[in-house]
């Protein structure tokens, strides 16, 4: 039953390029022909419900009650796969982390300064600003792509407030809950995500067991669903700006009935923190509280910027980047302007500070309407962009519960680490695999997409 | 003062000072402002800046960078609560009172090369196609680079009437071409995109009249293919020879890539210019951004 | 000021203050649907018992729903609306609303029970038709909200914890 729809444009998962079953699928495939379409239907519907029960959301409409559409079919990485991408990311990690600190609190001379001080994410205020244990980025999101034999490319960095690691979570627990006959024949290489958090907090704390609290932005925000988990699996206090203040003692404090007490660390779960908690810039830069992310890591979340992150694991680490990156093209050269005009209908256009899928703009998926107004933009503000060639990443078997057949989708992988204050990463095996909607290759959860569970396998 | 030198005229270059000062009222706290502040003089052969700088009441953490067309940019956040912001920038300049003698060309044999390619395309507010009929009626049937020119600006300097209140810093060069009126932004807009529709590269400048305190004034600069770029003011009808009437800011393909003050703000209320003037003084031995919040009707903000 | 580490409980004696806030709103949304599926679960014994048609329980469910404040345009679809469709005072919208709050509040186990409730009348198609399908579908939510109570009562307000009164009185001191 798996070899129906099989398109032969893409790579697909779960095959070599030759159209033979790569071995690391065969185990699931034999799983699957066991369950049968019928009775995946069933458990289909029955992760669906598990889904609702706990209320696994993610809201695109703050008046609407969404579960995250998923598909509960895992996506497989082999371990020696897995070995090279967090080798990657950990680098890549490092490197941006020195960069920031090298920008803030040195003379970086990596990335030019019309770039850098153009960035809408770099904040002039946190001149030599040293966080606590000069780490910058302490949990990190990576949106990579596989283009077929291990070969992974980065597609962007998320290094303000990364989302999805509860998801990532969530849908490997209800999908091996509900169909635990899809690990058969797999060993699933293990993470812990609580531990991990804590020691990072702790580590950036004076004291051994610091206060910390989880700031969301409310119960209506998109991620709210994350927030609440992550509040209870790390046992901190979910708060809303309201709650926080600064005491007299420029200390930040939250407001409760049992009396207020004073916090250490803010995981803090939104942008723009004054808007939330006025004065809490201050306090941290009085070094009252510890931030997680630290603030002014978005100067690297812009995607003209990405550009540099190459050189700047060869200036500040001294190594080649392990994973490659999209090609992209720094629109404020003439010469590139001329060539992305040239070949717009192949590439892929993005702004430089959009994120979760908003201002991605995939050219040849476009019609041609649509084409020649962003042609026309790029014309006339094209200092806005940057594009990047257009990959055909691969495509994994996704099941359609109320059809019963199997179909295929692109998908990307957004990987998480996190690095605390002794400067240690970890990269937690799986991380959260991101299915674009039929005919797409956006695999944004905003712009609708779904997600399906992803194990590190050996 | 003058002498002859060949076949141009020297002048003496004269010493100036510049001050401008901006303040903006908000209807609610404001937690964050971010402003990228193009108001530091331009070095070209027309001018040569001396010691600039930039200020905002209440202060903000700076940055200074040039931006890809060599405009001195001032970025400064301000992230202490407040309802009203000051901006004030003052410095030096000397301007040269450069008088070049400028052969003309014929239109078509001028290769501009790549880098121009930008100032001859549609910038947001200038779009050469736009106004591509009005352009040939203004050229007046010219084939060459200055009678082109000329006849534009003057063009633009008979036909569309100086006029507030008609325009916004949103309007297009299409729209001027239609209302037939607009202030000196408008009017360069205009220029830009009549002199690229004739397959002139034009760009925008902003900066101050030098003996008209009070605003900023906008002019175009189009580029000659040995002489680099020259100015041209459709405001005044005024080519090439401006002078010492004009100091210079800043360079963009239109005012939205260089207005003398741009950015964001974080707060639950809305924003407005409240007051704004600037001066050029002929007769000071130095200037500070101090001088340049005298200029305010209420004198200095309150600590 | 108590000092720093009482946030030592654990997860359920966090009363922060937006904490609090959304206890209080749970509150409010699972007793008025609680109230609003009680008194559909009477009317509609009543006219099982007394043989009344649709039309009959209809009227006096409006009639009922008008002593509560709450009008209804077209008395004929007073049972839809009381049950879903009333965009405030419907049961599955007090119940929604409460499952909200809940999502703030915590823990998984009450979230699922609450969930459990808002599932029984997701489905469009299991609107009663009867007077018979009203009991039915409303002793249904009755004993779901049953469940939510428990999980409340089992894991939640236990012994050291703040009775809701008194959590309730310390609100309103602070919103004052």
């Amino acid at each position: 039953m798996l070899t129906r729809d099989i398109s032969k444009t893409s790579l697909n998962e779960h095959l070599h390029s030759d159209g033979t079953t790569r071995s690391v699928y065969q185990p699931l495939i034999d799983s699957l022909n066991g369950l049968g379409a019928p009775e995946l239907q069933q458990r289909w519907r029955q992760a669906n419900a598990s889904a609702a029960l706990d209320a696994f959301t993610f809201m695109l409409d703050p008046r609407e009650f969404r579960t995250v559409p998923t598909d509960w079919l895992p996506r497989l990485v082999p371990a020696d796969e897995w070995e090279t991408i967090s080798r990657g990311v950990a680098q890549r990690l490092k490197a941006i982390n020195h960069f920031l600190s090298d920008l803030y609190c040195g003379d970086q001379q990596v990335v030019p300064q019309d770039v850098m001080y153009s960035c809408q994410y770099y904040n002039p205020e946190l001149q030599d600003h040293r966080p606590a244990a000069d780490v910058f980025v302490h949990i990190y999101g990576i949106d990579l792509v596989h283009m077929g034999d291990g070969r992974y490319v980065i597609l962007e960095d998320n290094l303000r407030i990364p989302s999805g690691i509860a998801y990532q979570m969530k849908t490997t627990e209800i999908g091996l809950d509900v169909l635990p006959e899809l690990a058969g024949g797999y060993d699933i290489v293990p993470y812990d995500i609580r531990s991990a958090y804590l020691d990072m907090f702790a580590s950036l704390c004076d004291t051994d067991s610091p206060v910390c609290v989880l700031l969301t932005d409310s119960k209506f925000g998109s991620a709210f669903f994350e927030h609440r988990y992550l509040s209870e699996l790390l046992g901190i206090p979910l708060v809303e700006g309201s709650d926080l203040y600064i005491g007299h003692n420029g200390r930040v404090w939250v407001r409760s009935l049992d009396g207020d007490f004073e916090v250490d660390l803010v995981y803090r779960r939104v942008e723009d923190l004054e808007l939330f908690v006025p004065g809490l810039t201050q306090a941290y830069l009085d070094h009252k509280v510890a931030l997680v992310n630290a603030l002014g890591t978005g100067a690297c979340d812009d995607k003209l910027v990405f550009l540099w992150v190459p050189d700047m694991i060869k200036a500040y680490l001294g190594e080649d980047a392990i994973l490659e990156q999209a090609h992209s093209y720094d629109l404020r050269s003439p010469a590139n302007r001329q060539y992305v005009l040239q070949n717009l209908d192949t590439l892929v256009l993005k702004t430089r500070q959009g994120y979760g899928g908003l201002g991605v703009f995939i050219m040849p998926d476009l019609d041609k309407g649509y084409r020649s107004r962003l042609s026309q933009q790029l014309i006339e503000q094209p200092q806005v962009f940057i594009a990047q060639e257009t990959l055909d990443f691969s495509q994994h078997l996704v099941f359609d519960e109320s059809s019963g057949e199997f179909e295929e989708r692109h998908v990307d992988l957004r990987v998480f680490a996190v690095q605390n204050g002794r400067g240690e990463v970890t990269v937690f095996p799986g991380g959260l695999t991101r299915v674009s909607e039929a005919n797409s290759r956006v695999t944004n959860n905003s712009s609708g997409g779904s997600c399906k569970p992803s194990w590190v396998v050996r | 003062m003058q002498t002859e030198l060949g076949g141009s005229i020297a002048f003496e270059p004269v010493a100036v000072h510049y001050a401008y000062v901006a303040r903006y009222s908000y209807s609610d706290i404001v937690v964050q402002n971010d402003n990228f502040l193009r108001l530091t003089a331009y070095a070209d052969t027309y001018q040569t800046p001396g010691s600039c700088g930039v200020a905002t009441f209440p202060q903000g953490r700076q940055v200074e960078y040039p931006d890809r067309l060599g405009n001195t940019v001032h970025r400064v956040r301000v992230t202490v609560p407040h309802q009203e912001l000051i901006i004030a920038a003052a410095g030096k300049v000397c301007l040269n009172h450069h008088t070049p003698v400028v052969p003309d060309v014929p239109l078509n044999s001028a290769d501009y090369g790549l880098d121009a390619q930008e100032f001859l395309s549609a910038s947001r507010l200038a779009d050469p196609e736009s106004v591509r009929n009005a352009a040939l009626e203004a050229a007046a049937g010219a084939t060459t680079l200055l009678y082109t020119v000329d006849n534009v600006v003057q063009w633009i300097y008979t036909n569309i009437r100086y006029e507030r209140g008609h325009t916004s810093v949103n309007t297009a060069a299409a729209d001027v071409l239609v209302s037939r009126r607009g202030v000196c932004q408008d009017q360069a807009h205009l220029g830009l995109a009549m002199l690229r529709s004739r397959g002139i590269p034009a760009r925008y400048v902003s900066g101050l009249l030098t003996r008209q305190p009070g605003e900023t004034h906008a002019w175009v600069e189009f580029l000659h293919p040995q002489f680099g770029w020259l100015p041209a003011d459709p405001t005044r009808g005024v080519v090439i020879h401006i002078g010492t009437d004009y100091l210079k800011f800043g360079v963009g393909r239109d005012y939205s890539e260089v207005p003398p003050v741009s950015g964001s703000f974080v707060s639950r209320g809305g924003g407005h210019l409240d007051f704004t003037t600037a001066r050029v003084f002929f007769d000071r031995d130095n200037i500070s951004v101090d001088d340049a919040l005298e200029l305010l009707p209420s004198g200095h903000p309150s600590p | 000021m108590v000092e720093p580490r009482s946030i030592a409980f654990g997860p359920d004696r966090w009363l922060t203050d937006s904490r609090v806030y959304n206890l209080v709103w749970m509150g409010r949304w699972l007793e008025r649907a609680d109230n609003t599926a009680r008194v559909i679960n009477s009317f509609a014994r009543l006219a099982v018992e007394n043989g009344s048609d649709m039309a009959t329980l209809q009227q006096s469910l409006s009639n009922a729903a008008a002593i509560r404040g709450v009008s209804i345009e077209e008395p004929p679809r007073t049972l839809g609306m009381l049950i879903k469709e009333h965009p405030v005072s419907s049961i599955y919208h007090s119940l929604a609303t409460a499952r909200g709050n809940a999502t703030h509040v915590g823990t998984v186990e009450l979230i699922r029970a609450m969930s459990e409730a808002v599932l029984t009348l997701e489905d469009d198609g299991a609107m009663p038709q009867t007077p018979l399908g009203a009991l039915l579908l409303t002793n249904q939510v009755l004993e779901r909200l049953s469940a939510v109570y428990r999980v409340i009562d089992d894991n939640w307000f236990h012994q050291e914890a703040l009775s809701e009164e008194e959590i309730y009185r310390r609100f309103v001191q602070q919103q004052q």
